[in-house]
């Protein structure tokens, strides 16, 4: 949350807008940054089933893919607090339109499954990311969902450039 | 009242989308989005008349043009993200890493997707919390995926009693399938099943069931008391006709030998109690080996049926002991 919306209110943003690197370079250094830091917790939870391991026998490649599912969700969740980090200088603010976002996509899915097996149905059920995720945690690989969740990244970072670069014009 | 006052761009805007998501939801509402859209449109043209100085000083300005660039950006990168995803939806490649191998259909059953002649409608009466839930969500997901012509839909019953009242679910965790008329009830998720109603259900030949006739058989047109059960105009013929898709047809003795039905046929038998029991007739078919040896090559198998269809008799006896006339004899040709 304090990504941007820090360096706004601190006004080091115009410092980072007149540095000498690119308005991309910027979105994709401060995203790497925190999607390091999400990674580096998430795989601390490793330890737990590889404690488990040792006294029990399972099948790692459910894990496996639940770890990727999580990494890919993190991935989304982050892009989406990186893009309303851009839009406020207030963090609090900030949080509370990426929770909404993320709440709405989130519940979106149950309209899509009221709406049953219509177009309209699926293209909602489609936009939630929760039947992408429950997928890969069930051990689905499924090409389709990997596109989901990097098209989701690319698109939050793509509209926080575009937010980050409007201040130059507004 | 001025007009100038009315926020008629805004009002535009709002019928115009609120036109096109009522066309999305409700597409036989046409008339309604065609006024919506139309009364848009009037909003709009109305809104760039009234405000047209402001509208050409607003687009002259730099943060107009920027913003504009920005916002049809935004717009491609968007629809090149739909197509994307579209592409990735309809042409996914799918690694079941599962442990029981949950996504990954029997290639007999992919075969039977590719060939479905027509559309499936299959809709699954079940909850969250029941058993059969995840199963039947992930196997009909693999289904749905490898044919277009399926079309799934979950119901909990508990949130609509009106729609199991209507498909008569006693139990949860049942699936319909229903196509051509047709209706049939799944209550396992298992691949065998749920194919094997595909396969069922996209039979295009109803069940067939043929009558000897002829050489003092009773003649499936007789009238009244003569007439075989599955004939006759009461409620229960007629569900009984309903329920296993009948096409009766007669045939005479001397078709017999030149083998009309005589292709997949199965051998059955009609058994009907003498007595109704508790006001409702029990009809049972059963298959039968008798009459095997005397037709064995033409039909595959003849069936007959045991007693007369109406008067005292004997389940299971001889046809011949009924009395005059012989009762009718059926060979059945059974679909599947």
């Amino acid at each position: 949350m304090r990504l941007f919306a820090e360096e706004r209110k601190l006004r080091t943003f115009e410092f980072l807008l007149t540095s000498p690197i690119r308005i991309h370079d910027i979105i994709i250094g401060k995203f790497v940054s925190v999607l390091l830091i999400y990674l580096g917790l998430l795989g601390l939870t490793v330890l737990v089933p590889t404690v488990l391991m040792l006294f029990s026998d399972f099948d790692w490649n459910p894990i496996w893919t639940g770890y990727l599912g999580m990494a890919l969700l993190g991935a989304l969740f982050l892009s989406v607090g990186v893009f309303a980090s851009a839009l406020t200088e207030n963090q609090i603010v900030a949080a509370f339109v990426s929770f909404g976002t993320l709440l709405s996509m989130w519940l979106i899915a149950g309209l899509g499954s009221l709406l049953g097996d219509t177009t309209a149905g699926r293209i909602i059920s489609y936009v939630s990311y929760m039947e992408h995720y429950d997928r890969l945690v069930r051990g689905l690989i499924d090409t389709s969902d990997l596109v989901y969740f990097g098209s989701g990244l690319v698109l939050m970072l793509f509209l926080t450039h575009r937010v980050v670069e409007s201040t130059r014009w507004k | 009242m001025n007009l100038k006052s009315i926020p008629l761009g805004l009002i535009g805007v709002v019928l115009a989308i609120g036109g096109m998501i009522a066309y999305s939801l409700r597409p036989d509402w046409l008339w309604a989005v065609t006024i919506a859209e139309g009364a848009a449109l009037i909003c709009l043209v109305l809104f760039f008349v009234f405000h047209f100085e402001t509208v050409k000083a607003f687009s002259g300005r730099r943060s107009t043009k920027m913003g504009l660039n920005s916002f049809l950006m935004i717009l491609l990168f968007l629809g090149i993200l739909l197509i994307v995803n579209f592409l990735a939806s309809r042409h996914s490649v799918r690694w079941d890493l599962s442990e029981n191998q949950n996504f990954t259909l029997a290639p007999q059953t992919y075969r039977v997707l590719r060939t479905l002649p027509r559309d499936i409608k299959i809709t699954v009466f079940t909850r969250e919390s029941d058993p059969g839930y995840q199963a039947f969500k992930e196997r009909l997901e693999s289904y749905r995926q490898a044919s277009t012509k399926l079309s799934v839909e979950f119901i909990d019953p508990e949130k609509q009693p009106k729609m199991a009242q209507n498909y008569g679910i006693f139990r949860t965790d049942t699936a319909i399938f229903e196509s051509d008329g047709q209706t049939i009830r799944v209550t396992s998720p298992s691949e065998i099943e749920l194919t094997g109603a595909l396969i069922r259900i996209s039979k295009d030949s109803k069940k067939r069931i043929v009558f000897v006739e002829g050489h003092s058989e009773l003649n499936i047109e007789d009238k009244g008391t003569q007439r075989p059960f599955y004939r006759q105009r009461s409620p229960d013929s007629t569900r009984v006709r309903r329920r296993h898709h009948l096409a009766p047809q007669g045939v005479s003795r001397a078709d017999q030998y030149v083998g009309v039905g005589a292709s997949r046929c199965t051998p059955f038998r009609y058994e009907r109690r003498a007595r109704p029991y508790s006001g409702v007739h029990r009809e049972r078919w059963t298959p039968l080996g008798v009459g095997r040896s005397r037709y064995p090559d033409r039909f595959g198998y003849i069936a007959r049926s045991l007693g007369s269809w109406s008067g005292p008799r004997r389940t299971g006896g001889p046809a011949r002991s009924v009395g005059p006339r012989r009762p009718h004899r059926i060979v059945g040709q059974n679909v599947y």
